[in-house]
């Protein structure tokens, strides 16, 4: 018997253990410098830390401020909702449907097509700046100098300091961005679908495109909407930068601040890192709520 | 054109002088040859026709007089011989007047100092090398004055006459001045070929100048080109001279010659000119001080991309061959404008018109233009169509004098006085929509004047100079192709093996280590700086390193630096409260240091009874305003609010405005500026005696009724005077549109450079004071600044203190800002805390008076944990006011409160660390 302990071992490891120790690197890289991460702010949202002096432990006052105490996180909370609820499943659909129309396409003009859509997001992000041009305060910016001229405007508009207008304007810019990876994974996914499943379908009573769409391509990419939204979720709770770059930080009445430029604040400037770990843990509960209810609504995809 | 001919001239006591038999031959007998032969002395006093009158005493603020006779009538240069000041940097500043007349339109008469290197190429421990320091070059007898880089000249009749002298800034002795008649310098003309000469070829390198009237024209290195001499792929090699600091009208470098044998040589340069695209750049060429022949007064260099060789020729190619004895002599270029002078003559005409034409037309249609209104501006304003006629042909002429100079079609130049004519056209065939071209005339009106500025601006480097026998190929050392490619492929190894983060090579324990977050060449300068100055006099090494970190980074690492500078005006008391800075009153000098700033300029650095700063840089507003459209008005510079109100008043019905600008809180990084910069509040406040904070410094005042009145004032100004949130004041006020306005008094100097036409026209003085019960005014006024401390976690506190005390001393501050300055420009100079230094730096007198006057009335606020908190308070409370027209007590009571909740919060925090 003893033998045995031994061979099995190597039966496995010829098996299943190839793909563990080709996993390895990754996982070993993931562990280091994701999990443990974030295993260290949940540590650290117990502690009051200022970066000079080591880190107090004090339970759980972080929490009690964040939730009884800061009157500005109302508004930031509402603000980064406001951009996941609107931003997140529009975005998501249209993605979808672009790469749905793009797919019609034959091979060299989606090339180009898919180039252009996904350019935005290739330079890295800073292509956003563009639109500081055009939405520019002064009487220059693009969309000032058109209206003045078209007499619409006397005044030219200071657009990301005025709180009635910055938040749509972001909104349409985030759009703008987001048509990220997860547009070339929903593009991947439709190309990888089964053809003959339309063939099947075509027999089997499908009406028209959108049936088809809804019965048939959407529940066999399944997986990869998952992916996407995901990565949705994970970049629309995530916009800070542009925000602060284009409305300034703060910005005005903290109309368009996010958790994400909130929590740079805090730890960057006012050096508390134990009260942003604690609001990093609270983006982190919400991300993972909404990865929950994301993955029930695609459970019903198809039904 | 005589006027720029001669600029200067120079004459060393012990070298034999050409200029007496040069000018006496051309002026008597108005012949073209140009024969040189030795003369002793002073030889401008030889000329024929010169006038010399005797000094031979000390000339000061109170003025002097002398008679003097003139024996016939022409237009004379000036000039003076042996003349001494007691100023340690500056150029001697005087006013002349002739008869009781200026002669220079009352404009301050400037006589520069010489500059020359003080000792040999300073080499690091790399091999990297550095220009020299310089040291004045005092073995000079005769100078021109100038004006603005212009030699004087003025007229005078036959008779009797009297010249005043007077000092503005300093005393000097003077031994004598000559007035010296213009002479036509003669043209040129080829001499016979035997007496050319043939002999070997003769090198000067460029970076070996004799002296310069600049301290700031200094030897430089260009490390990417294998065509400059001496060059290497690995170090800096000092190779050129020149650069973006020689490029003003005036600005003079000289070079020492040795010529081996009597002859005629052909003169060649290497040079290269990538400042302006597609134009030329001119030199006046001085032999000896004197421009052998009238072709030599301006000399192009044409532009190009890369290193060149010019030969100083004619059109055809022809060389223009310069006389030269067997022995020593000086070879000189000066900036001039060349073929431009007349362009930019016209240029500003045409400029001041348009000038005019747009003031008016602002007075009529207001800063914005109602687009739904026909102005009848043709109506309006006189003779509005004639002028714009004429400056439109005007403009179209100009275009065709540029093309001719420069040759080609599409210089950035020409687009540009097109542009202005096309927005003029416009105009006049709209008639009745003229004022919707309102902001394209403005547009093109500051770009026009921004080329004539840029005209003015000719910057050249000069590698080698070169004397050779008249038409002998010269070896170009034809660099191929492949050894380009050789140097390129050796510099990219060496980026990858050099250390470019460590400016100092100094590695001993003793040694203290500063973290600069400048550029290279800023962290160049200091580290030069500490070299010359503070290493050698202490013996203690500083290791200069640039690290784009921040220092809460660099002590959770444990691997900070001894001591930082410039720092912004929140960060020491929010460092101090962390216990990361050390205590400065543990130096028991400490309260001598600080009696060289401004009494209370170190308030913003106490924490706790413990003082954690030094300023090293402190600013504050002032109040500009320009004499002549006030004086339209009938108005004077307001001393109170209440009279600024009644200008704004005044300038509102004519549809001007008034610059007080605010300053938003952008970014993360601004709050940290501190209070007193950032908005007027603060100043407001000081100026009724209101403090910003408790006596106990835990909540701020914001929410008391004097404050919350101080806000409803001043949000009123944008309110109901409707003044502007955000300008660009320097802007409106060089256009005319906003003749007052606040702003940090380092605008001066923008508005010295880059608005020349506006000298003599603006003023600067304190801001407007509040009136309390007494009937005094305070002007008080709040300021911003930076900070430089020790770390507590340094090894070395007793030598970092030294290196504070000198890095705040007046020789250190003084020679950072000019150095900056001289790289990057008079933009860079710094707001000095050294109330000495500021004195020595090279403001005019009158700016200096008003400055220093201002200065003394700042008063800081201190600065508290959560002080960041309150600089975004009043900017939220503002902009709440501002935008959203929402009462402004009820504001600053809201945001007051989260101020005051967050200045608890902290200080509670950090009480007991």
């Amino acid at each position: 018997m003893k033998t045995n302990t031994n061979g099995s071992f190597k039966k496995w490891m010829n098996k299943e253990g190839l793909y563990y120790v080709m996993l390895f690197p990754f996982i070993s890289l993931f562990v280091l410098f994701t999990v443990v991460p974030v295993l260290s702010s949940v540590i650290l949202s117990f502690t009051d830390y200022d970066m000079i002096s080591n880190p107090i432990f004090v339970g759980l006052e972080n929490y009690a401020r964040m939730f009884a105490n800061d009157t500005i996180l109302a508004t930031i909370l509402k603000n980064t909702l406001t951009f996941a609820i609107i931003t997140g499943p529009l975005s998501y659909i249209l993605s979808i449907l672009l790469a749905w129309m793009i797919n019609e396409f034959s091979s060299w003009a989606r090339v180009i097509l898919t180039f252009m859509f996904y350019t935005p997001a290739l330079v890295g992000g800073t292509a956003y700046l563009i639109w500081q041009i055009a939405f520019s305060g002064d009487s220059y910016g693009y969309v000032n100098s058109m209206l003045l001229s078209l007499g619409l405007i006397t005044d030219p508009i200071q657009w990301f300091k005025n709180p009635e207008y910055n938040m749509t304007i972001i909104i349409v810019i985030q759009l703008w961005l987001s048509m990220g990876v997860s547009f070339l994974a929903n593009l991947s996914g439709l190309q990888n679908v089964n053809e003959e499943m339309y063939e099947a379908g075509a027999i089997d009573g499908i009406k028209n495109r959108w049936h088809e769409l809804w019965y048939l391509t959407l529940p066999s990419m399944k997986s990869i909407l998952l992916f996407g939204a995901v990565m949705q979720i994970q970049a629309v709770f995530s916009v800070g930068g542009i925000i602060s770059s284009l409305a300034g930080y703060p910005s005005v009445d903290n109309s368009v601040d996010t958790l994400v430029s909130y929590i740079g604040d805090i730890g960057g400037s006012r050096y508390e890192m134990g009260y942003a770990a604690a609001l990093s843990v609270l983006l982190f509960v919400m991300m993972m709520v909404f990865r929950l209810i994301v993955g029930n609504v695609l459970k019903l995809l198809g039904k | 054109m005589n006027k720029r001919l001669l600029n200067k001239l120079v004459c060393k006591s012990k070298i034999k002088c050409y200029v007496a038999v040069l000018l006496s031959i051309a002026f008597s007998f108005g012949t073209s040859t140009v024969a040189l032969s030795a003369s002793i002395g002073n030889a401008v006093e030889n000329i024929n026709g010169a006038i010399t009158i005797k000094a031979d005493c000390e000339i000061s603020s109170s003025s002097k007089t002398f008679l003097f006779d003139c024996p016939e009538s022409g237009e004379f240069y000036i000039a003076f011989n042996g003349i001494q000041s007691d100023l340690a940097y500056n150029d001697i500043e005087m006013k002349i007047t002739i008869d009781s007349k200026s002669i220079s339109d009352n404009e301050s008469i400037n006589v520069s100092r010489l500059w020359t290197d003080d000792g040999d190429i300073r080499v690091d421990g790399k091999g990297n090398e550095f220009a020299a320091k310089q040291k004045s070059f005092d073995d000079v007898s005769v100078i021109y004055p100038t004006v603005n880089g212009n030699v004087i000249s003025t007229q005078l009749n036959e008779g009797e006459h009297n010249i005043t002298l007077v000092a503005t800034e300093g005393k000097y002795n003077l031994e004598s001045m000559v007035l010296f008649p213009v002479d036509s310098i003669s043209k040129y003309s080829k001499p016979n070929k035997s007496e050319y000469y043939n002999g070997d070829t003769v090198i000067i390198e460029g970076e070996d100048a004799l002296y310069k009237n600049s301290r700031w024209l200094i030897s430089q290195s260009d490390g990417d080109s294998a065509l400059v001499h001496p060059y290497d792929p690995y170090v800096n090699k000092i190779n050129y001279i020149g650069g973006t600091n020689w490029k003003k009208i005036g600005e003079e470098i000289t070079w020492s010659v040795d010529a081996p044998s009597d002859g005629y040589y052909q003169l060649s340069f290497d040079y290269r000119q990538n400042g302006v695209v597609n134009y030329n750049c001119y030199r006046t060429l001085k032999i000896d001080g004197v421009v052998p022949f009238s072709e030599a007064s301006s000399i192009a260099f044409p532009y190009g991309v890369n290193w060149n060789n010019t030969v100083f020729s004619d059109e055809d190619g022809n060389p223009f061959l310069i006389y030269l004895s067997k022995g020593n002599h000086t070879l000189s270029l000066t900036v001039t404008v060349g073929e431009y002078e007349k362009i930019i003559k016209r240029l500003n005409n045409v400029v001041s018109g348009i000038g005019n034409i747009y003031f008016e037309m602002t007075m009529i249609t207001g800063e914005t233009v109602d687009l739904s209104r026909d102005y009848d501006l043709f109506e309006l304003i006189d003779n509005l169509e004639q002028n714009l006629k004429n400056i439109s042909r005007e403009l179209i002429s100009i275009k065709k004098a540029m093309l001719k100079i420069s040759g080609r079609n599409g210089g950035s130049y020409e687009s540009v006085v097109s542009n202005m004519n096309r927005v003029v056209n416009e105009m006049l065939n709209h008639k009745y929509s003229a004022a919707r071209y309102k902001s394209n005339f403005y547009s093109s009106y500051t770009s026009l004047s921004q080329c004539i500025n840029d005209m003015q601006d000719l910057p050249l480097d000069i590698d080698r100079i070169i004397i050779s026998a008249p038409n002998k190929e010269i070896e170009k050392d034809n660099v191929s192709f492949f050894e380009k490619s050789v140097y390129s492929i050796k510099k990219f190894i060496s980026s990858f093996v050099n250390d470019y983060e460590s400016v100092s090579e100094i590695n001993s324990e003793k040694a203290l280590t500063l973290w600069v977050g400048l550029g290279r060449d800023q962290s160049r300068v200091l580290n030069d700086m500490i070299a010359s100055d503070f290493t050698k006099n202490t013996g203690i090494d500083v290791n200069v390193k640039m690290v784009n970190a921040s220092i809460v980074q660099a002590i959770i690492s444990g691997k900070g630096p001894d001591m930082i500078i410039q720092q912004a005006r929140t960060e020491p008391v929010n460092l101090a409260m962390r216990g990361a800075l050390y205590d400065l009153t543990n130096f028991e000098d400490y309260k001598d240091v600080l009696k060289s700033f401004m009494p209370g300029a170190e308030t913003p650095y106490y924490y706790k009874n413990g003082l954690y700063a030094l300023p090293d840089s402190q600013v504050f507003s002032m109040m500009f305003y320009r004499e002549d459209i006030l004086k339209k008005f009938d108005l004077t510079a307001p001393k109170t609010w209440d009279e600024l109100i009644e200008v704004i008043k005044v300038l509102s019905r004519n549809n001007l405005s008034v610059g007080i600008p605010y300053t938003q809180i952008l970014d993360n990084g601004q709050a940290s500026a501190g209070v007193g910069a950032l908005s007027l509040l603060p100043t407001l406040m000081q100026q009724r005696n209101i403090p910003l904070y408790s006596d106990d410094l835990i909540s701020t005042t914001l929410t008391s009724p004097k404050v919350l009145d101080t806000f409803d004032f001043y949000t009123s100004l944008y309110t109901k005077l409707k003044l502007n949130v955000s300008i660009s004041f320097y802007n409106r006020f060089r256009d005319g549109t906003c003749p007052i306005g606040l702003s940090s008094y380092t605008l001066a100097v923008t508005l010295m450079t880059e608005a020349p036409e506006l000298d003599g026209v603006w003023k600067m003085s304190v801001v407007p004071g509040t009136k309390d019960e007494n009937g005094n005014i305070n002007y008080s006024s709040a300021g911003g600044g930076t900070g430089c401390s020790i770390l507590n976690m340094s090894n070395h506190k007793e030598e970092a203190w030294e290196f504070l005390k000198w890095w705040t001393g007046a020789e250190a501050q003084m020679n950072y800002s000019m150095n900056v300055e001289a790289i990057l420009g008079p933009l860079a100079r710094a707001s000095v805390s050294n109330v000495e230094a500021f004195k020595m730096m090279p403001w005019t007198s009158e700016q200096k008076s008003s400055i220093l006057n201002a200065w003394k009335y700042v008063q800081e606020y201190p600065e508290v944990p959560g002080s960041y908190q309150v600089a975004r308070s009043i900017d939220m409370a503002f902009y709440s006011v501002s935008n959203s027209n929402k009462s402004s007590k009820d504001m600053l009571v809201k945001w007051g409160q989260e101020a005051d909740k967050e200045v608890l919060r902290m200080t509670k925090k950090y009480e007991n660390r």
